[in-house]
């Protein structure tokens, strides 16, 4: 394996290796900062010029990987600068990230965001690396019933995502997973809140309502702020980025964690990434000893988030390269790649095109360092977003979001699903309900009902449907944990209503 | 509090956002259903005259699905040899949606002049006008060519205890419900092989619907369900980790030489059907064009370098011309027709 290392290290230095690395990784970056395309549409989009261009596979597939690394941290400079996530992935990044930039420390945040990307990214390719095997056995282990109590333990996060409000939480989480349940019926192919509209028939795209929730309503709040934003308090370069990146390492418990809960959900088919970085926010806001600071600009809120989104990357080449099975849809453009090239995904790729294999492997980690390099100079241009008056920025953000939300499939209903989100979302806002938690609800909503159904069909064809769902050691394992957040939440919760109940006799009853 | 005023602005922006919005899209849905090659309107003035010069701009393959699926590689792999043929640009273009009902609608809405050929696949342009109420039809599409056969095979993981085809019927005939088959979507392919299957065989595998074919495979790599019933794609995606059982088709497939047929099992395969896929225009196009159509793609499809693109793109290739790709749908709809009720009943 060593010699294969090597080799692989050695292909990687390849001069048109290198050049395709270091031109990928700023277009990645690019696709994640728009909001709408992601590594997804990137990917889709180049892998037709890789062929074009008559690249051999390894150095296509290196390109490819460049862009889906870098979009994943691409993706957290909009959701810091303007509060709208640029890929899926990031929208627990707005959460801190924004506020922060509000508070006028955003060139930070970016600084934040790129060292916890780049540890979490190197984390993600050690994995792959040294674990690919054993860790494709255990990502099959995870049937219907194991991804559903997933999915049930992230819904349980609706806690600490809103605490202090857990009804509008509840209720934010329930309109999300309404809103899921547009489409069609996985099971009877029936139409279910389609209005007899043909488009809505494949459900509404989750980017939509995500730009829709996020961007939408940030773009309409800008018009109300008056004065210029606050200028950055400090200096560009790479003095100030070296002392934020040893701060990240002050945060080495959230950081290993929020990076391990990355690579499993990415290595857990379908799952996707967006679960993995609500997981990880809601892990580190948990175990803090402040969990109230979270959501007002704190850099952990940052570095959990996309140290577990750049973590998942590795994790998502294991099932791919394993079996051909795709973590998420980033991974499923990529599986396209591997079969226009002919090479037939399976443990056999690691012998028979072990060069292929190992460079992609050590590839990962020369697009971490890559990535941190563009990164770290290019902050520049985009920070300048911050000096520009918040009601200029209206209008291109608009423009940007529609154009993104067509390119994904290229449906103009989705343009309406988006205006019609957006101006929801901009009362719900207003009402104080928690958009997170319903971009929670839509997304997993569906991870929810499609498994709990697979699994009640296979539990019938056992004779026991009650028994398949408590069945295996993960099973318990994901049950426990869920009830755990769940009395978490509900023992936070009584103690804040006490509080306030005191506070307000203090105040009135005297 | 919200102060009134701060209020009323953001909400003119939206009057005027959406406004805006809703005039900017119907303008560009009537962009798209003009002409797209150049000088469209003085050609459908010359039609009558002369000779109807095709093709004078850019030709669109549409594609009503998302770039990577199956279609789309169909149209990658051919569009080189379409645009040397053709001596034009050829275009792919995108537009997804309700398993390809929103494309196809609005490729039948779209002017029959040849500059617009679809991507026509089965047995989706079969079953969505069938079972719902689809604003495009089966017979709006003329085939042109069909370039790729895929039958439905019965795949069970590399460790399950069925060794072949006869074994695993053994084990359902003496245990109706008991064993699972993984399926991809409802009213799918996958959906009418085991109706199929189930119908003709006399069994009852119980279906687990999964939404995409690799969530499918994950299932039965894991042993979560016993088996994956699908087109035989996967048999070559798979090949290392499942074993294909059976070939639901009358003759062997290249993909799959060594696994034998139904029909050389013993059971009469009068009703099964594959997965085909090709290229369509409007019926309504002038036959000129059709014609010469026709005869570009019968070029494509005997060029032993497009075959093997073809096989190695996992598309099966095989070619049906016009004739017989309309004898092949027709027969697939009244296969489908007979089993119209059990695909509309609720999966149990």
């Amino acid at each position: 394996m060593i010699q294969h290392i090597l080799d692989g290290l050695t292909n990687c230095l390849e001069l048109k290796n290198l050049l395709v690395m270091f031109f990928a990784v700023p277009i990645g970056i690019l696709v994640g900062v728009l909001p709408g395309f992601g590594a997804t549409t990137g990917i889709a989009i180049l892998l037709p010029v890789t062929f074009g261009m008559g690249l051999e596979p390894t150095t296509a597939f290196l390109l490819l990987i460049s862009i889906f690394m870098a979009a994943e941290y691409g993706g957290s400079l909009s959701a810091i600068l303007i509060n709208t996530p640029g890929t899926a992935a990031a929208v627990c990044t707005t959460f801190d990230g924004y506020p922060m930039a509000k508070n006028g420390k955003g060139l930070e945040a970016i600084y934040y965001s790129l060292s916890a990307s780049t540890l979490g990214g190197f984390f993600g390719a050690v994995i792959l690396l040294f674990f690919t095997p054993a860790l494709a056995k255990f990502s099959l282990r995870f049937g219907p019933a194991e991804t559903f109590w997933l999915a049930a333990c992230g819904l349980a996060l609706v806690g600490t995502l809103s605490s202090g409000n857990m009804l509008k939480g509840i209720s934010s989480a329930a309109i999300g997973i309404l809103l899921g349940c547009v489409g069609m019926d996985p099971l009877t192919g029936h139409p279910r809140f389609t209005f007899g509209v043909p488009e809505l028939r494949s459900g509404l795209e989750v980017m939509a309502a995500l730009l829709g929730f996020f961007a939408v309503p940030q773009a309409l709040s800008m018009l109300e702020i008056k004065e210029k934003p606050i200028v950055q308090s400090i200096s560009h370069g790479f003095n100030s980025f070296f002392k934020i990146f040893r701060d990240v390492l002050r945060y080495p418990m959230t950081l290993l964690k929020s990076a391990i809960i990355g690579t499993i959900v990415g290595i857990i088919p379908g799952a996707g990434a967006s679960i993995a970085t609500f997981i990880s926010y809601g892990e580190a806001k948990r175990c803090s000893k402040n969990p109230q600071k979270f959501g007002t600009g704190i850099p952990e809120g940052i570095i959990c988030s996309e140290a577990s989104n750049n973590a998942l990357v590795g994790g998502a080449l294991v099932p791919l390269l394993a079996f051909g099975i795709p973590g998420n849809a980033a991974a499923a453009v990529l599986l396209g790649g591997l079969a226009i090239y002919g090479l037939r995904p399976g443990i056999s790729l690691f012998t028979e095109q072990a060069p292929f294999v190992y460079t992609i492997f050590v590839g990962l980690f020369f697009t971490v360092f890559v990535m941190l390099a563009w990164g770290a100079t290019t902050i520049r241009v985009f920070t300048n977003v911050l000096k520009v008056k918040p009601t200029y920025m209206v209008g291109p953000i608009l423009v940007l979001v529609l154009i993104g939300v067509y390119s994904i499939r290229y449906q103009h209903g989705d343009m309406y699903a988006l205006a019609l989100f957006g101006i929801l979302a901009f009362f719900l806002m207003k009402l104080r309900f928690s958009l997170p938690a319903i971009v929670l609800g839509l997304i997993l909503g569906h991870l929810v009902e499609d498994n709990l159904r697979q699994a009640i069909s296979i539990g019938e064809s056992h004779g026991n449907v009650w028994k398949y769902f408590f069945s295996s050691k993960i099973d318990i394992v994901l049950i426990l944990v869920t009830f755990f957040l769940i009395s978490m939440t509900i023992f936070k919760e009584l103690n804040i209503v006490n509080l306030i109940k005191k506070k307000k006799n203090e105040l009135y009853g005297g | 509090m919200i102060r009134s005023k701060k209020v009323f602005l953001p909400i003119t922006l939206i009057l005027i956002f959406s406004l805006i919005f809703l005039g900017g899209c119907s303008s560009q849905l009537s962009k798209q259903t003009e002409p797209q090659g150049p000088e469209k309107k003085e050609e459908v003035k010359q039609e009558t005259k002369q000779e109807i010069k095709y093709p004078e701009g850019p030709v669109t393959l549409h594609c009503a699905f998302n770039p990577g699926g199956g279609v789309d590689t169909m149209f990658r792999t051919t569009q080189a040899f379409l645009e040397k043929e053709l001596d034009q640009p050829v275009i792919v273009k995108y537009t997804s949606g309700a398993g390809g009902e929103i494309g196809w609608n609005e490729f039948s809405k779209a002017k029959p002049d040849g500059y617009t050929i679809t991507g026509l696949i089965t047995p989706h342009i079969i079953l969505q006008p069938m079972l719902r109420d689809t604003i495009y039809k089966t017979d709006d599409f003329l085939p042109i060519a069909l370039v790729s056969f895929c039958p439905g095979v019965v795949l069970v993981p590399n460790d399950s205890p069925f060794k072949d085809f006869q074994q695993f019927l053994d084990y359902a005939k003496q245990n109706p419900g008991k064993l699972t088959v993984a399926i991809t979507g409802t009213q799918s392919f996958d959906h009418v092989q085991t109706i199929l299957l189930n119908k003709n065989l006399g069994i009852e595998l119980k279906m687990v619907v999964f939404a995409t074919g690799a969530d499918a495979v994950k299932a039965v790599l894991g042993n979560h369900v016993d088996a994956f019933v699908t087109n035989i794609l996967w048999t070559v995606q798979q090949k290392e980790n499942l074993r294909t059982l059976v070939v639901l088709d009358e003759q062997r497939h290249q993909y799959a030489p060594d696994v034998p047929t139904i029909k050389e099992l013993g059971y009469d395969i009068k009703d099964y059907s594959s997965n085909v896929k090709g290229f369509a225009i409007h019926k309504d196009t002038p036959p000129e064009i059709v014609s010469k159509l026709q005869a570009v793609f019968e070029k494509i499809a005997n060029n032993p370098e497009f075959q093997e693109k073809m096989n190695e793109a996992g598309m099966g290739f095989k070619y049906f011309n016009t004739e017989q790709a309309l004898e092949y749908i027709n027969r697939d709809v009244e296969i489908h027709n007979k089993i119209k009720e059990d695909l509309l009943k609720e999966i149990k």
